[in-house]
């Protein structure tokens, strides 16, 4: 694929054989393309726009509205701008990623400003909008070199869109149209909570331990006797279940597991998975898997992650790349846990994008990039 | 390296970039009042603001000046002490008001990525890492990119731009006879040049526990270096404690020479996690911020309900506060800070 300058950072099916990537040469600034597997393709975007795909489509955000460029195999047609009945602020010194949710048949665009967060409801020519406050999301206080333009992750949990802003968590209602702030439970030491809001519950992933106790780290469920110890590496929520299906990643704790290992590029990792069933967070499914932290070369990236239904059952199903051989994945079981041997599905890549529609591998091929999906 | 000052002006008038506002803060009359527009660049003798597509330039003294339009869309807001003229700086360029009119010169930030992230990772957009940028006199300023050790030379009559080589993590300060680099002429040590020859150190220093995360701030002719250990068995120590030991030490720009180091116990909270490969990390959170005293050479520390005030001689006082001030001055004896409101309050001694 010629024209991508730089590396690859995200990426995210189009339409057909086509993909948008995002890429980055070293410290420069990120561009967006829209490739095939001949060229790819890059999008001229603005300072203070905010950018978002879903499929074929090209949402742009400016202050004064939205535009959406529908791109096909056909060609690009470009629908007229939405207009916002009165202009909102931006100041981004580049284009910012923006979130599209899709709500049933109702899609939802979700960005940031400096100090608002804004929910915008498409419909055919005009769109409903929502602005909350946001804290300015600086880094340490104290750092006048960095200047973050950041925009807080949102997740979709059923009706709700869930965002955090510092230790508050905020769900707006899709339907309702409304905005709840969630208190966190009160909490010591280096603990934090992670919402598992449903619609009929408040419950929370609280993950830490005590203050300077490498033994007490672990995690636990509010209002459930759940418990387990380890360093909390990841949690992943299912995407394809509505917010009652999550993933907690953990690593042993220990100075000694530690250096070992450093020492065999090996890690064992813990996977926990749970789900919602009647009123409880109950775990369907424990296993440890060993990821072979030793990357091949400067451009291969370890990583593992839970986002897409290889065998087509609702669940998604744990894709792992790391220094072995091949890219491997755990299926789902039908109750929702996962299998505890592997399948490979591939070569090992040189980079795995993961998304809720494909996975997509990026392999270097001489000076460029050579991109395939690994589908189900 | 972190440098902190977040007043620009003399101690009786300041802007304040308070949150949703500027603020114009007479301290002499104890009166402030907002001000229309957006705080573009913040340097050591006046603010650019913003309003609209026109910039203007509100100096420490005399009039405010018109600058025309924005001469780059998507406008860094910047705190640049070191410099005395208007500069309006862009993620890919920068704008240097020079003979009324703006020149403009490529000068690219490092830029940190961050992909599409859940709930749990955060953020997703990218974080820009400045150049530091240091004005010579008035035609000519270095900038210097600790990402990649690139200083780059920009002089405006006549127009030339030179780029030089330095290894990377300095932190560059303006000193009153020439730039002082943190890191050079090695690690640890702290030195000082001139400004006909700005990279090449004619004495220095060496500071504890001296590195990229140390603290630096110019108060007048007084420098302050606060450092702390980076050791591992100390940062675990920190961790239980919730405490770290913060050196503090005044270097004297005229002579060159450091004073006494003042130790402080001061609040650090950590967050654990680990890399995308499972490696633990230790994130430390500090509890405290760092101000010049305006109106002194002195350094106040602001941490949890008190300000400890440190002068150049190493002792400590310290004053009841609740909350984090935008800035603190003193007038005669009285230390009173400018709260996020606006509002000005002296502070009682404890």
């Amino acid at each position: 694929m010629d024209g991508l300058q730089g590396d690859p950072k995200w990426a995210q099916p189009a339409f057909g054989e086509s993909i948008w990537v995002m890429a980055q040469e070293n410290g420069a600034l990120p561009s967006l393309y829209l490739a095939d597997h001949v060229k790819a393709r890059p999008m001229n975007l603005q300072a203070n726009t905010c950018v978002a795909t879903q499929a074929g489509r090209l949402f742009i955000i400016d202050e004064q509205g939205i535009r959406i460029h529908q791109f096909e195999p056909s060609g690009e047609q470009h629908q007229p701008e939405i207009k916002f009945e009165s202009p909102q602020a931006l100041h981004n010194p580049h284009w910012l990623p923006a979130t599209v949710l899709q709500n049933g048949n109702s899609t939802w665009l979700i960005w940031s400003s400096r100090h608002s967060i804004h929910l915008s409801k498409l419909g055919k020519d005009t769109c409903d909008l929502f602005n909350y406050p946001l804290t300015p999301i600086e880094s340490r206080l104290s750092n006048l070199d960095r200047h973050p333009f950041l925009t807080p992750a949102v997740e979709k949990r059923h009706q709700l869109a869930l965002w955090m802003d510092g230790d508050r968590v905020h769900s707006f209602n899709f339907t309702r149209k409304q905005k709840i702030e969630h208190p966190t439970p009160p909490m010591s030491g280096t603990h934090r909570a992670i919402p598992l809001l449903t619609d009929n519950s408040e419950q929370w992933l609280v993950i830490g331990g005590e203050t300077g106790d490498l033994d007490s780290l672990g995690y636990s469920i509010t209002e459930q006797s759940t418990r387990e110890s380890g360093i909390v590496m990841r949690v992943i929520f299912d995407s394809l279940q509505a917010g009652t299906r999550f993933a907690v990643f953990t690593t042993e704790s220990g100075l000694g597991t530690q250096l070992m290992s450093s020492l065999s590029n090996s890690r064992k990792i813990n996977c926990h998975i749970y789900r919602r069933i009647g009123v409880l967070w109950r775990e369907i499914s424990s296993f440890t898997f060993k990821l072979d932290t030793e990357e091949r070369n400067d451009n291969h990236q370890v990583n593992f992650d839970m986002q897409l239904d290889w065998n087509g059952d609702g669940f998604s199903d744990l894709v792992i790349n790391d220094g072995k051989k091949n890219v491997r994945c755990y299926l789902s079981t039908v109750a929702g846990g996962l299998h505890e041997d592997s399948k490979a599905i591939g070569s090992t890549a040189d980079i795995l994008f993961q998304s809720p529609t494909a996975a997509i591998r990026f392999d270097r091929n001489g000076k460029s990039w050579a991109w395939q999906f690994l589908k189900p | 390296m972190n440098i902190l000052l977040l007043a620009i002006f003399s101690w009786q008038n300041l802007i304040v970039d308070a949150p949703n506002q500027v603020m114009l803060v007479d301290t002499h009359n104890r009166r402030s009042q907002p001000y229309p527009g957006l705080l573009i660049t913040q340097t050591g003798a006046g603010a650019v603001i913003q309003q609209g597509n026109d910039l203007h330039w509100i100096p420490e003294s005399g009039q405010p000046l018109k600058l025309g339009n924005a001469p780059l869309a998507g406008l860094v807001p910047m705190q640049l002490p070191f410099v005395s003229t208007p500069v309006a700086v862009g993620i890919e360029k920068i704008a240097i008001w020079h003979d009324q009119k703006w020149h403009l010169f490529d000068l690219a930030m490092w830029t940190e990525f961050s992909p599409d992230a859940n709930l749990v990772g955060g953020f997703k957009g990218f974080t820009a890492i400045a150049y530091q940028l240091v004005q010579m006199d008035r035609n000519r300023f270095i900038a210097y990119n600790p990402k990649t050790g690139v200083s780059t030379t920009i002089g405006l009559a006549p127009q030339k731009v030179q780029q030089v080589v330095l290894s990377k993590r300095l932190h560059l300060l303006r000193g009153s006879k020439g730039p002082i680099w943190m890191g050079l002429p090695k690690e640890g040590r702290l030195g000082l040049a001139t400004w006909d020859r700005p990279y090449q150190i004619k004495s220095s220093q060496k500071i504890d526990y001296l590195s990229e995360h140390s603290f630096a701030l110019v108060q007048g002719e007084t420098l302050w270096v606060a450092t702390f250990s980076e050791r591992i068995s100390d940062l675990l120590a920190n961790w239980k404690t919730e405490l770290m030991t913060l050196l503090v030490t005044p270097v004297s720009l005229r002579l060159g020479t450091t004073g006494s180091t003042s130790k402080l116990e001061l609040p650090v909270t950590f967050e654990v996690g680990t890399s995308d490969s499972g490696s633990p990390r230790l994130n430390p959170k500090l509890g405290f911020r760092l101000y010049g005293v305006l109106g002194t050479s002195d350094l106040a520390i602001h941490s949890e309900s008190s300000i400890h005030l440190i002068n150049k001689s190493g002792s400590i006082t310290r004053f009841k506060n609740d909350s984090m001030p935008l800035a603190i001055f003193a007038i005669e004896d009285t230390i009173s800070v400018i709260r996020n409101s606006g509002q000005i309050v002296d502070l009682a001694r404890e």
